[in-house]
């Protein structure tokens, strides 16, 4: 383990350095017996002051950075752990502090999200003891630091790394969740959720405080209305995500557009289910993989029976190839291709019954290609019957 | 016999009934604030004339809540008149009894005027003169005063009050508020930023950042601080919250700890500020010589597990605190092998612990055992101070003419005083110290509002739906759909209209909002697409609740239309029923705003 051949290094590189003078040692005894972190680090101040090039300068870095850390005083213990990383690019000490206290900073530069992940990246080659939880603050920080560059998709994987190794980590939970749901892509919403309401009601280990598990409520409440359209099925959401850091496969929460399609596709099923059919079969060739479902689904096999309106009818006379608007009644959704020709005319506007198979889709305009023949089209007037012939009186 | 002079002198062991004492004074403290009620004014003010507030009733509340958990009997008073705040803060101190604890928390305008604080009622008149803006305030003093006349125990006073305010600005005065000069007996005050300065509002946030921060603390039940360490925590919160611009600052004269959630027992208390006190006393002591009273508040310090270094240095300390004691009991007992033997020990356990050397080479040669005593010298010139080194120095002169091991170590050079990490033996450098770690993960949460703050969960509705919805006024829909089928066509009404109809009919089974314009307006869809000819129509409503339908395209609320200058009708729809009309005309450039509420 590198952090335990650091540790014989030191050891072994301690007597190397040599105190300057007496006085200089005194002044370090001072800081020995010294207990009070602040008057200690009054004390490494007059010791720097007084030997700015000792040669033990990196063992006081240390020993600035452990007072500091004392006193919970994290800029300067960030700070110092940059100074360290600055004078030992390897510094063990200086690559954990720095990578672990870098989220911390309000609005760290790229100068320090890069110095971030070079140590970030030597703690996970390093390794450390298993129970430091190294692991998880080095990818804790590559996604934070992911995400302050906006390169979300890889945040989110760090962000998982981290789950993973530690399942109970609210804090992440909280964070992956806010970057699922920063992304505004459909497939991360649900997730996104689910994230935010683990890391607002988990109270176990590696639980978030009571002001923080609030405030993510707040959010979690926000944006579950937002996107479902009220708070039912809140309370069951907050209770699966406390038991477990990731959804079940297959689950979901339906947004409120999808209930409002819902509903209406059951109204209209009920109203006219031929046009509610052909809805469905639209939308699923609009949605982005609609070409896979047309491919697999649609291509080559009879459609159910629809009802449009005639747009227009060619060639005239004897048309083969008509348009047909279902939805709206003056845009052509269908192309209706016909084996044979019908064998007159009719009006634009005239109601539709037909069956066929689809052959070909395109989506700007839209139109599906559908093939067919007079028998399968009801609603088509008959041929006006031939006028009758008048005869001349006084033939015989 | 030879016999050296030392410079510590050596005190009777008084311990015992110092210690009891401290025993005592220390139960006092963690249980005496279990007596007598906590009785808490929070006040909140928002609604001013001028300039009105944002966060000061959401603050009030906060504490409220956070103050009710920690058992306090609360009066919340929000958007207080002058005569209110008379009255409930009347009310409050009759409520206050000498054992108890008294708190009183404002969020909302403070002013200082002539160096005395004062706190703004909502209904601050316009007045003329300084002195009757202060009439018009609440005293600060005044509230002091009362507090002494009611001897409460302990009286917390917190004033998030600190934010620029019309009072200021209107009569010349200096921002925030001033250091209270005459403040009772036994309080703690907290301003939300330091005298003289301004507090940020926290304008994104529900509340200020203070009592955010300090809300939050007390409402945790598991923290069983106190109440310094409480505000050292606010403060670290705030200034890191505001990128340093504001700081909390309190002054207290308290003479007793409090707790705002009393630990249970003092065994399962892991206070740091207390462990840490006890620790420094005992190293106070430890320099005195007096043994005792060191090792039992070292005992202390362990019995409290306060854990990371802390724990660590009490663990070492104590055996060599025992070690001394005993040294120190042999010697005067004239046991002095036995008092050498137990400084021999301590100097093991304490290689630098110098004092015990000193100790040693009195015991030596008062037992003629030069050589030892030497020995100890040696170990005084290598690890001592420069002092104890010209010490150790002048003691090897003086035995040189008794003892050769002695004068050849006075002839020898001085000696190159141990590596760095010999006096630090308790710290790993070059290793990070992974509990201290884990520990700041756990204590120190990153604050990610700015992030969380604008996230936005909209879905848009699809247009298709939308389209095959909105297709044919609902009038028609249920004479449309008796048409038979077979209709003649006519591209201009019935016949086609039937087509959809019925999908119309189902559109209104949604309650959504339709922007349509009037027979006069569709013509000018055909102007050009100048902006000057466009206006804007805001939708304001629940958020993706409530589609708003125009022209086939749908849009989710909160929603923007831009649409051509001309007359409208706005029609709120459900269940195929038309739920109300709103004839808008729109010019150009214009902006109107609309709220949909749902029936």
């Amino acid at each position: 383990m590198r952090y335990l051949a650091l540790t014989l290094l030191v050891a072994l590189t301690a007597s190397a350095a040599n105190w300057t003078d007496r006085k200089e040692y005194d002044l370090v005894l001072n800081i020995r017996t010294e207990t009070s972190p602040q008057k200690r680090i009054e004390l490494l101040d007059q010791w720097k002051a007084a030997y700015r090039t000792s040669e033990f300068a990196p063992v006081r870095l240390e020993l600035y950075l452990s007072a500091y850390q004392s006193l919970g005083d994290t800029p300067h213990t960030f700070g110092v752990a940059g100074e360290l990383l600055a004078a030992q690019p390897d510094s063990l000490v200086g690559e954990y502090w720095y990578t672990l206290l870098l989220p911390e900073q309000k609005a760290a530069s790229p100068d320090q999200l890069a110095v971030g992940e070079k140590a970030a990246g030597q703690l996970l080659a390093g390794g450390g003891p298993p129970a430091a939880g190294v692991d998880l603050i080095a990818h804790r920080t590559l996604g934070w630091i992911h995400w302050q560059r906006g390169e979300l998709g890889p945040a989110e994987e760090e962000f998982e790394k981290c789950l993973q190794l530690d399942p109970n980590a609210a804090e992440i939970s909280a964070w992956l969740g806010t970057v699922m749901a920063a992304g505004q892509q459909p497939g991360k919403r649900v997730p996104a959720l689910w994230q935010l309401a683990r890391a607002s009601t988990y109270r176990d280990s590696g639980a978030l405080s009571d002001g923080l598990r609030r405030q993510y409520g707040e959010v979690l409440d926000r944006l579950y209305t937002s996107y479902h359209g009220d708070s039912d099925g809140l309370e069951q959401l907050r209770s699966a995500a406390a038991a477990a850091p990731f959804p079940p496969a297959g689950f979901d929460i339906e947004s409120a557009a999808a209930a409002a399609l819902r509903k209406q596709d059951e109204a209209l099923t009920r109203i006219d289910p031929q046009l509610a059919a052909w809805v469905r079969i639209r939308q699923k060739l609009e949605a982005p993989e609609g070409d896979r479902y047309f491919a697999g689904a649609i291509h080559n096999n009879p459609l159910p029976k629809l009802k449009g309106t005639l747009i227009t009818a060619e060639p005239k006379g004897k048309p083969d190839v008509l348009t047909i608007g279902l939805i709206d009644p003056a845009q052509a959704e269908i192309v209706l291709k016909l084996a044979t020709a019908l064998p007159n005319d009719a009006d634009p506007g005239t109601l539709l019954e037909f069956e066929g198979t689809a052959d070909a889709v395109s989506k700007s305009p839209f139109a599906l290609t559908v093939l067919s023949d007079p028998s399968k089209i009801t609603g088509w007037p008959a041929p006006s019957p031939p006028a009758p012939q008048v005869r001349k009186a006084g033939h015989k | 016999m030879m016999r050296t002079v030392r410079s510590a002198g050596r005190r009777k062991p008084a311990w015992l009934k110092c210690t009891l004492l401290l025993f005592a004074s220390l139960a006092c403290a963690l249980h005496a604030q279990d007596a007598g009620k906590r009785v808490a004014l929070v006040i909140g003010n928002d609604a001013y004339a001028m300039s009105p507030l944002k966060n000061a009733v959401n603050d009030a509340r906060a504490m409220d809540q956070a103050l009710k958990s920690a058992g306090f009997q609360t009066i919340l008073l929000e958007n207080a008149g002058k005569a209110d705040m008379d009255r409930v803060i009347g009310e409050f101190l009759d409520k206050i009894g000498p054992d108890d604890t008294a708190l009183f928390f404002y969020a909302g305008h403070g002013v200082q005027i002539e160096n005395e604080n004062f706190l703004v009622p909502v209904d601050f008149p316009q007045v003329a003169t300084i002195s009757a803006a202060k009439f018009a305030c609440m005293s600060v003093a005044q509230i002091f005063d009362e507090l002494k006349r009611r001897r409460a125990k302990r009286n917390i006073v917190i004033l998030d009050a600190c934010r620029s305010n019309p009072v200021t600005a209107k009569y010349s005065l200096e921002a925030g508020l001033a250091k209270p000069q005459d403040a009772p007996k036994e309080v703690f005050l907290a301003f939300s930023t330091g005298p003289g300065q301004t507090a940020a509002d926290n304008p994104n946030g529900r509340n200020s950042w203070f009592t955010e921060a300090l809300a939050d603390y007390i409402s945790q039940s598991g923290l069983t601080a106190e109440i310094n360490e409480i505000f050292t925590r606010v403060k670290k919160r705030v200034s890191d919250a505001t990128e340093g611009r504001q700081t909390p600052w309190t002054t207290s004269n308290l003479t007793a700890s409090f707790y705002f959630h009393p630990p249970l027992n003092g065994g399962a208390d892991n206070d740091s500020t207390l462990t840490q006190k006890w620790m420094a006393d005992a190293l106070v002591r430890e320099q005195r010589e007096e043994w005792g009273q060191a090792i039992d508040l070292v005992n202390q310090v362990l019995q409290k597990h306060p854990g990371g270094a802390l724990e660590e240095l009490a663990g070492k300390k104590l055996p060599y605190l025992t070690a001394r004691k005993l040294a120190q009991t042999r010697f005067q007992a004239g046991d002095y092998a036995a008092a050498a033997r137990a400084d021999e020990q301590a100097l093991k356990l304490d290689p630098f612990g110098i004092d015990a050397a000193l100790q040693g080479v009195d015991s030596y040669l008062l037992q003629d055992r030069l050589p030892e005593a030497v020995a100890l010298l040696k170990t005084m010139r290598l690890r001592g101070s420069s002092d104890a080194v010209q010490n150790a120095d002048q003691m090897l002169q003086q035995l040189a003419a008794v003892s050769p091991e002695a004068a050849q170590e006075a002839k020898a050079s001085p000696l190159q005083p141990p590596p760095i990490e010999e006096l630090f033996s308790g710290m790993h450098f070059g290793v990070p110290d992974w509990k201290a770690g884990r520990e700041h993960l756990q204590t120190a949460p990153v604050d990610i509002t700015r992030w969380t703050r604008d996230l936005k969960m909209e879905v848009p509705m699809p247009v298709l739906l939308a389209a095959s919805l909105t297709a044919v006024p609902p009038a028609t829909a249920n004479a449309a759909a008796q048409t038979p089928a077979t209709t003649p066509p006519d591209q201009s009404s019935g016949a086609q209209a039937a087509a959809v109809s019925q999908s119309a009919a189902v559109s209104n089974a949604v309650f959504h909002v339709e922007v349509v314009p009037t027979a006069e307006t569709r013509n000018l869809r055909l102007r050009p697409d100048d902006p000057g000819e466009f206006g804007y129509v805001q939708f304001n409503g629940p958020a993706g609740d409530t589609p708003v339908v125009f022209e086939g395209q749908q849009l989710v609320l909160p929603a923007r239309l831009k649409l051509p200058a001309g007359k409208y009708e706005i029609r709120t729809v459900d269940q195929g029923k038309v739920l109300s009309e709103q004839d808008l005309e729109v010019t150009p450039l214009s902006i109107h705003t609309i709220q949909v509420h749902r029936p």
